[in-house]
């Protein structure tokens, strides 16, 4: 039975906050840290509750295959790892001693599981704690530059749709007037090709704005592209094709 | 008891030995099978043991539990993927076929990945389809109920005894192309208009048409080492719109893959790290289609040839593999 380092070890942390670059190879290993990364963005989880996860999940498939080179990459070669298991990985040169041997699988670690390690400084606990407080504060960082940002992108969406409005209504009245003229030369140009043309002027300035500027864009560009794809869902299930011909077109043949 | 392609009267025979079976055929040879334990998707692509084949006769059989075993069988639809793992065993796997083209395939890709209960065990399997030029629909089967479904998938959850794991691994012969601009998506979807490509919004289905980009190869995303692709289904460029096979996530970043040379060749390459053992395994009709597999034999590689992989995701021209271990 392979042993995983307690859920205490800052590695945990830093492997879900992305701030650990280590290319994993274990499959599950791969998937589950991106997703707890990805719902930790969305704030669909806390940090605690991500590393809970991941601990109690890498502890029930800890014999995996290549779990324990994995896990050794996180924490170091100085983890004392134990393998008794069937299964054979390619690396683990430096596997070391381990005093005690897991018996139950799938049990929560008794205190003879805690990973055996000879602490490198003597003020490893007060790193520990500077380490969360910088950590907390981080959070409370970001989180308000969040706020900020949402507080930004809703005025800007409020004063697009504002200037959307009066665009339409300029725009009846100016088509109203027309139809008085018996001129009914249409002027209206599709948004997408006027969106399109934007997008390209942009082209050189968005680098060259501050960091906040292309999450804006990418924020507007979001409520766009929601826009656009209703616009298709709707005109698509307008459209009945034929299924010998939607199977084709799924194959591109 | 091997996996591999059997004719009708074996299957009749293993059906009655009572064990837990997951079955890959084409709809004619399905609709006749007796109610059991077993579940079905129809396909009629498969890599047998000599070679890669397409056969409407024979049936592809996975032995996914013995019949002592735990097992649960459910049908579900799209309304029932946020909690179609919560009856799921502590220790052992799910094993799912989805028809291809319904609302359930979709709502199984954009909101599984979501899901907390995800990885708690293996979750395989595979999109069930059709012969590509017939006017039939994918269908998956529940063969305790004895009845088939196109609107609905399928979901067996397995307990593994307490001395064994299961473990899913995937062989993706692409890799990023190194010269590939990065790519970014507004919203998680299958289909897509505008995007970023390096930072600058783009009309996908416009840059791909321009930059003469091989639609044959996937988009991939790095998920912490694993690549995963998304296939490309089709380019409107007359609408500007580029649809997947797979959906693609917002705050991912992709890439476009680099070429390959010789499929087979890679294959046969990559499947030397796998586990031979393997319980079940299946390959993309893609990578049948673009490699022009048909008649070839990539070693110890065995399964049906699928509108769709799962392993724990919907993935895309993917060979996806389940291993059971002993601890």
């Amino acid at each position: 039975m392979n042993k995983i380092p307690d859920k205490e070890r800052l590695e945990w942390k830093k492997l879900i906050l992305g701030e650990l670059k280590v290319p994993l190879k274990n499959f599950f290993f791969q998937m589950k840290v991106t997703q707890l990364r990805s719902l930790l963005k969305k704030n669909e989880i806390t940090l605690e509750d991500a590393v809970n996860d991941i601990y109690n999940l890498c502890l029930k498939f800890s014999n995996a295959k290549n779990m324990s080179s994995d896990i050794e990459a996180i924490f170091g070669s100085d983890i004392v790892i134990e393998t008794t298991s069937n299964i054979t990985e390619p690396t683990t040169n430096t596997v070391k001693n381990v005093e005690e041997t897991q018996k139950n699988s799938f049990s929560e670690p008794s205190d003879d599981l805690i990973i055996k390690e000879e602490p490198k400084t003597s003020n490893k606990a007060d790193l520990n704690n500077d380490f969360e407080t910088k950590l907390q504060e981080r959070m409370k960082e970001i989180l308000k530059q969040k706020q900020e940002m949402e507080e930004k992108i809703n005025k800007v969406i409020k004063a697009r749709e504002e200037a959307e409005k009066k665009a339409k209504l300029e725009k009846k009245k100016r088509l109203l007037e027309l139809e008085r003229m018996n001129m009914k030369k249409e002027i209206y140009k599709p948004k997408e090709i006027i969106f399109e043309k934007k997008a390209k002027s942009n082209k050189n300035s968005v680098s060259e704005k501050s960091s906040e500027a292309p999450i804006l864009i990418k924020n507007e560009s979001k409520q766009k592209e929601i826009e656009r794809q209703k616009k298709l869902k709707k005109v698509r299930t307008k459209k009945k094709v034929d299924n010998r011909n939607f199977i084709q077109r799924w194959f591109n043949l | 008891m091997e996996s591999k392609l059997y004719n009708i009267e074996e299957v009749y025979e293993l059906i009655e030995q009572g064990d837990l079976l997951g079955l890959a055929g084409d709809e004619k040879v399905l609709s006749k099978l007796p109610k059991g334990n077993w579940i079905a998707g129809t396909i009629p692509y498969f890599m047998d043991i000599d070679q890669a084949l397409f056969t409407q006769e024979k049936i592809y059989v996975n032995k996914l539990s013995d019949k002592d075993s735990n097992f649960k069988i459910k049908t579900f639809d799209e309304n029932d993927i946020d909690s179609l793992l919560d009856d799921s065993f502590e220790n052992g796997f799910s094993f799912i076929i989805i028809p291809a083209f319904q609302n359930v395939h979709s709502a199984y890709a954009l909101k599984m990945p979501n899901n907390t209960n995800l990885y708690n065990n293996p979750v395989v399997g595979w999109v069930s389809g059709v012969e590509l030029n017939s006017l039939d629909t994918p269908k998956i089967y529940n063969g305790l109920a004895g009845k088939s479904f196109e609107d609905q998938a399928v979901i067996a959850h397995i307990e593994l005894p307490k001395n064994k794991i299961g473990q899913l691994d995937i062989i993706n012969i692409f890799k990023q192309d190194k010269k590939s601009p990065q790519i970014q998506f507004f919203i998680d979807s299958f289909e897509v208009v505008n995007c970023l490509i390096d930072d600058v919004e783009h009309n996908l289905a416009e840059y791909i048409s321009k930059n003469n980009i091989d639609t044959k190869l996937p988009l991939i995303a790095d998920y912490t080492g694993a690549s995963i692709n998304v296939s490309i289904k089709e380019v409107d460029t007359d609408n500007g719109i580029v649809s997947f096979f797979a959906p693609v996530f917002e705050g991912k970043v992709y890439k476009f893959a680099a070429p390959i040379d010789n499929y087979v060749n890679e294959f046969e390459i990559n499947v030397k790290q796998l586990d031979h053992k393997n319980e079940f395994s299946c390959n993309c009709i893609l990578n049948y289609l673009y490699g022009e597999l048909e008649g070839k034999k990539i070693n110890n590689v065995k399964g049906p040839i699928t509108f769709g992989e799962i392993a724990y995701q919907l993935l895309n021209q993917t060979l996806v593999t389940l291993n059971i271990y002993e601890t």
